[in-house]
């Protein structure tokens, strides 16, 4: 189910709030997992199988981690694992390069405070959901690019033909992160297992952030169960989170992501197409991914619960470093506390930083999607973070002005989001060479003018930059509410109802994640 | 990224849990907004209620019973030998009620219908912005989409583009198969084989021919435009040895010859004048690929009558009373008084899509009589045979061939040429998938038949329907499924068979009609008729077929028995 669909906003939503509230507190959990399953079913009633499967597997990873099978256990609470402060690494040998022989000695060599029950515990919480994901997500790109490495050697023989297709379940990448998120915390002694799996399933299938997030850490949660609570306050400002959501989706990014699509979709696009379609793709994404992110946290605060930010201005970075502060924080929070760090961060060396900084960025490429493009916009990323961090503080690029900072920074992004939108390799390079006006031409190139120069198009653009670069983000915004700002609040949700109940289905880029 | 988080530092739950707790909204204002937002949320809901019941309908979201798995479905998946597929058949069952449940909601609000009209004018009509299907060019043009993505996409015979729509399809779609070249290889080979030339007429979109209307970059264009695998199309084409008529090069020379449009410009298709330069062109080839007999001339006549309407792509745009209309000069053929009829003695078949029918088929708005058929009938100075379907120009007509070649019907006796008229934004889009014209045994229906002039009312049950098209969402107002029923119980009278396949409107005039809302297993009331009273009506109307191969039922025409 889409938030911003008739469906949603006036059957969905009001009779899941009416219920909550009719609800004591242990009810509204419990109805709260109901109705996000529900949620998460109506797109395809089998996945919900799926996530359920995955849940349980956490949920009985914390159990074990915190010896909760013992009977006698039940009378007391769950004991709080003391932190994992030092852990001996495997010796290091050129086989422990290797995944399953690394894995086995980590659970060989010796952890103070932690019994090899409980290393193995939080194994199968990560191997089954990144088994999940890994199948889920790459089985077709494995397929397509073996049958390509073995076309292209002239063994068609080996190729594997099979009419198999594996279907993508909506949201699967941030709920299995999000689901052993809570193993991980409970085996760094940062959060207490949960006895209740009601509260547990709630916690992983919460129906405002299970899609498209944010990723939220189960450590960060776990105290709202108990005094998570709604005021007039809270929920007015839900509403405020909500409304202006819901018209950065409708009315900002859905017009960019037409431009976008056109362009993209387009066999060969002019110069000043390239950029146009890049630049309302760069758009779209934010505002459809951050309106998603608003709205989210807009429904939370109406049931009570505080989701942390997700964006913050990202387009107003003079850096890539900065970027990174503020694009999908609750992603790059999650790869620097569950990646970057255990890998060594940067303690262990300068040159091992830059690898640890590549290899969080492919990985977090990855993560979005089976295809090089996904890999080489991580590298472009990665290799841009370590250029950075090579050239310090003093770097010419570090003193220019900072409004050419800005700008060279969205340029480096967008050329970025040109692998992340193209549809494949090919497609990327030539648009790539479209940007710097070496595109190849085609007769229908210069239809695309006519559709980009619609006062539409360009309206709904320069209000977008006018957002992005002049306005104060919606946490900013939102954080006192008069009369006036109320009004306008308003009258934005009407707008983007209307303009919604007018469009046909429009999915959020990030529900193929 | 930064790897260190000194232990003072808030996170960032912390850091939003403080902010929220640092809201500032008075109290008053916060009630107000909460009460305001749940007005908003439950009054449309609560005002589709009170409005369906007000004409005594249920309204469309009480539907709701066919979102859960049925007690045979469960059934099977406990018994069945397979209850993994039993699974997935059940899980696509529900999806596809899901994704109809979902829709007929949006699509029976009268709030919505209300702000459709309402919300266009400022986007479409202020702002330009069209919609999903139809984009604004220069001067009140119109133009649909297919058609622009068809010259702005890549080849269509790119390799990497074939592969990809042959992966494509959708949850309940199964993937295109992509390739023109070999469906029309497929026909030659099949008509070849008795005695018949195929000729192929891709008809270009009007942005081939007009696009200055849409970009004014082309002022100064000097030739139509095409996709880029258009030129290879046409020599592959001919190097398989099949004759084309290629109407672009005809239709950009008319057009400089005129020195006015040969396409309408609130409409998809060509004008009157642009239609008589293709069937000229057209008739130029037929006649190149077959000596055909002479035939005494038809005594057939001329009859301009003058056509106001305002076209397709503006009629999807739903501004109503806010597009132009536009007049046109169609020039009729009539027989003595009679408008022309399409004769299946000819020995010359047209298989076309809505090129074909507009100015022909009654229910396009822009007068009858007057088609692709008609004109080529005309230009070649004989009768024609003529089998159109507005949309899917890729296989539509073929189907419709195949359907009744299988029931031991040979329309293909006499025949020399068969002239395939479709647009060319289904070479890149289209369906081309290869149907084998096998001439089958008659056979007598094994369901229920009709004789011309019975009627009866029955009860049944449905067994699978075809889908219907959201209103707004192609480029015509009128739409049929067709759906197989079992289970028929005569309401006044004793039936011969139990079951029927039956063709039903599914849309008038951009609205749904009940049968649009139908789902498998529902029970309904109809009344029945033999579908050859209503052939030559409804034959051309676009439709989705149940595309099961299933020719033992003759379909019946069924109009439903609205019950409350």
């Amino acid at each position: 189910m889409v938030f911003s669909s008739h469906i949603f906003f006036f059957y969905f939503l009001p009779l899941s709030l009416l219920a909550y509230y009719l609800l004591p507190r242990s009810g509204k959990h419990i109805l709260l997992t109901f109705v996000s399953y529900l949620f998460y079913g109506w797109a395809n009633p089998l996945f919900v199988v799926l996530m359920l499967v995955s849940s349980l597997i956490d949920y009985i990873a914390g159990l074990a981690q915190t010896g909760q099978f013992n009977r006698a256990a039940w009378s007391k609470p769950v004991p709080l694992l003391p932190p994992v402060n030092a852990s001996r690494r495997p010796a290091r040998r050129w086989y422990n390069w290797l995944l399953i022989p690394y894995v086995v000695a980590w659970l060989r060599c010796e952890t103070p405070g932690r019994t090899r029950q409980q290393k193995l515990a939080l194994l199968t919480s990560l191997a089954s959901n990144l088994a999940l994901l890994g199948f889920f997500k790459y089985f077709n790109f494995g397929i397509d690019s073996w049958n390509a490495i073995i076309t292209s050697a002239g063994w068609d023989a080996a190729r594997w033909d099979t009419l198999l297709r594996i279907t993508l379940p909506l949201g699967i990448s941030f709920y299995t992160f999000q689901s052993m998120s809570y193993a991980i915390d409970v085996y760094r002694g940062e959060a207490r297992a949960i006895r209740h799996l009601g509260d547990f399933l709630c916690y992983v299938a919460m129906f405002p952030q299970l899609v498209a997030g944010p990723i939220v850490r189960f450590q960060d949660i776990a105290d709202q169960f108990a005094t998570h609570r709604t005021t007039p306050a809270t929920f007015a400002r839900g509403v405020a989170f909500f409304s202006l959501g819901l018209g950065k989706k409708i009315l900002l990014a859905n017009p960019c992501g037409k431009v976008a699509d056109t362009m993209f979709d387009a066999g060969s696009v002019g110069f000043v197409d390239a950029w146009q379609g890049v630049v309302a793709y760069a758009f779209q994404i934010y505002f459809d991914f951050s309106a998603y992110s608003d709205m989210a946290i807009g429904l939370g605060l109406m049931m009570g619960w505080v989701f942390a930010k997700n964006f913050d201005s990202p387009y107003t970075s003079k850096s890539i470093t900065e970027f990174w502060r503020r694009w999908h924080l609750s992603l790059s929070t999650w790869l620097r506390d569950n990646l970057y760090i255990p890998l060594g961060g940067n303690k262990l060396g300068e040159s091992r930083t830059y690898i640890n900084l590549a290899l969080v960025m492919l990985l977090g490429g990855m993560w979005h999607g089976a295809s090089w493009n996904f890999i080489i916009w991580g590298a472009i990323h990665g290799g841009w973070l370590g250029i950075e961090r090579a050239l310090g503080k003093d770097s010419f690029y570090a003193k220019l002005p900072a409004f050419l900072r800005v700008l060279i920074t969205f340029v480096i992004v967008c050329f970025a989001w040109v692998f992340f939108r193209a549809r494949d390799l090919t497609s990327s390079l030539a648009y790539c060479q479209s940007m710097i006006g070496l595109g190849p031409q085609q007769d229908g190139m210069d239809l695309m003018t006519g559709l980009a120069t619609q006062p539409y198009f360009l309206i709904s653009m320069a209000i977008a930059a006018v957002v992005i670069w002049a306005c104060p983000q919606t946490w900013d915004f939102t954080r006192r509410i008069g009369w006036g700002k109320a009004l306008w609040i308003f009258l934005i949700l009407l707008l983007s109802l209307a303009v919604m109940e007018t469009q046909a289905f429009n999915p959020f880029i990030y529900f193929i994640f | 990224m930064s790897d260190t988080r000194p232990p003072e530092k808030l996170t960032r739950e912390q850091q939003a849990m403080r902010e929220i707790g640092a809201t500032m909204v008075s109290s008053r204002l916060a009630v107000a907004m909460t009460v305001l937002f749940c007005t908003v949320m439950v009054g449309v809901p609560l005002w589709e209620e009170f409005a369906a019941r007000r004409v005594g309908r249920t309204p469309q979201h009480w539907s709701v019973s066919n979102l859960v798995p049925t007690g045979a479905e469960i059934r099977t998946i406990v018994t069945s030998g397979s209850p993994w597929q039993a699974t997935l058949d059940a899980n696509s069952r529900i999806m596809r009620e899901i994704k109809a449940y979902e829709d007929g909601i949006k699509e029976d609000s009268t709030l919505v219908q209300a702000l459709i009209p309402i919300m266009q004018v400022p986007i479409s009509g202020w702002l330009r912005g069209g919609n999903e299907d139809a984009y604004f060019g220069h001067d009140g043009w119109i133009f649909y989409r297919r058609d622009i993505d068809h010259l702005t996409g890549r080849g269509f015979l790119d390799p990497v583009v074939l592969s990809e729509r042959a992966r494509s399809g959708g949850q309940f779609v199964h993937p295109p198969q992509p390739d023109p070249l070999l469906a029309m290889v497929h026909l030659h080979r099949q008509l070849a084989a008795r005695g018949i030339t195929l000729v192929v007429a891709p008809v270009p979109g009007k942005p081939s021919i007009h696009p200055e209307m849409f970009s004014s970059r082309y002022v100064d264009a000097q030739r139509p435009l095409a996709n880029p695998s258009y030129g290879e199309f046409l020599t592959r084409l001919r190097e398989a040895g099949i004759q084309c008529c290629d109407l672009a090069p005809v239709l950009w020379q008319e057009r400089r010859r005129l020195g006015r449009p040969v396409y309408l410009a609130t409409d998809t298709h060509w004008s009157p004048e642009g239609l008589e330069a293709g069937a000229l062109a057209i008739a130029a080839q037929v006649r190149l690929a077959a000596a055909l007999p002479p035939r005494p001339a038809g005594g057939w006549s001329n009859v301009p009558t003058l056509v106001t309407n305002v076209g397709d792509s503006g009629q999807q745009l739903r501004l109503q009373g806010r597009i132009a209309p536009e007049t046109v000069t169609v020039q009729s053929v009539e027989l003595a008084g009679r408008p022309w009829r399409s004769d299946s003695t000819a020995d010359v078949l047209l298989l076309g899509d809505s090129f074909a029918n507009i100015y022909s088929l009654a229910g396009m708005g822009w007068g009858e009589a007057g088609g692709l058929a008609e004109r080529l009938s005309l230009a070649l100075g004989r009768p024609v045979d003529a089998m159109l379907r507005n949309d899917a120009g890729s296989h539509a007509t073929r189907q419709m061939l195949a359907a009744e070649l299988a029931r031991g019907r040979d329309r293909l006796a006499g025949k020399r040429v068969v002239v395939w008229e479709f647009a060319t934004r289904e070479l890149s889009s289209g369906d081309w998938k290869l149907i084998d014209l096998v001439l089958g045994e008659t056979r007598p229906s094994t369901g229920l038949v009709l004789a011309a002039g019975e009627r009866i009312m029955v009860e049944a049950t449905i067994a699978t329907i075809s889908a219907a098209p959201r209103p707004g969402s192609v480029p015509y107002k009128d739409h049929l499924v067709e759906a197989r029923l079992v289970d028929l119980i005569g309401v006044d009278q004793r039936l011969a068979g139990t079951a029927a396949t039956v063709v039903l409107w599914s849309m008038r005039d951009n609205a749904w009609t009940a049968a649009a809302r139908w789902r498998v297993g529902e029970r309904v009331r109809l009344h029945l008729r033999s579908y050859d009273e209503v052939a030559r009506q409804l034959d051309a109307i676009n439709r989705s077929g149940l595309d099961d191969g299933n020719f033992d039922l003759d379909p019946l025409f069924a109009d439903p028995i609205t019950v409350e």
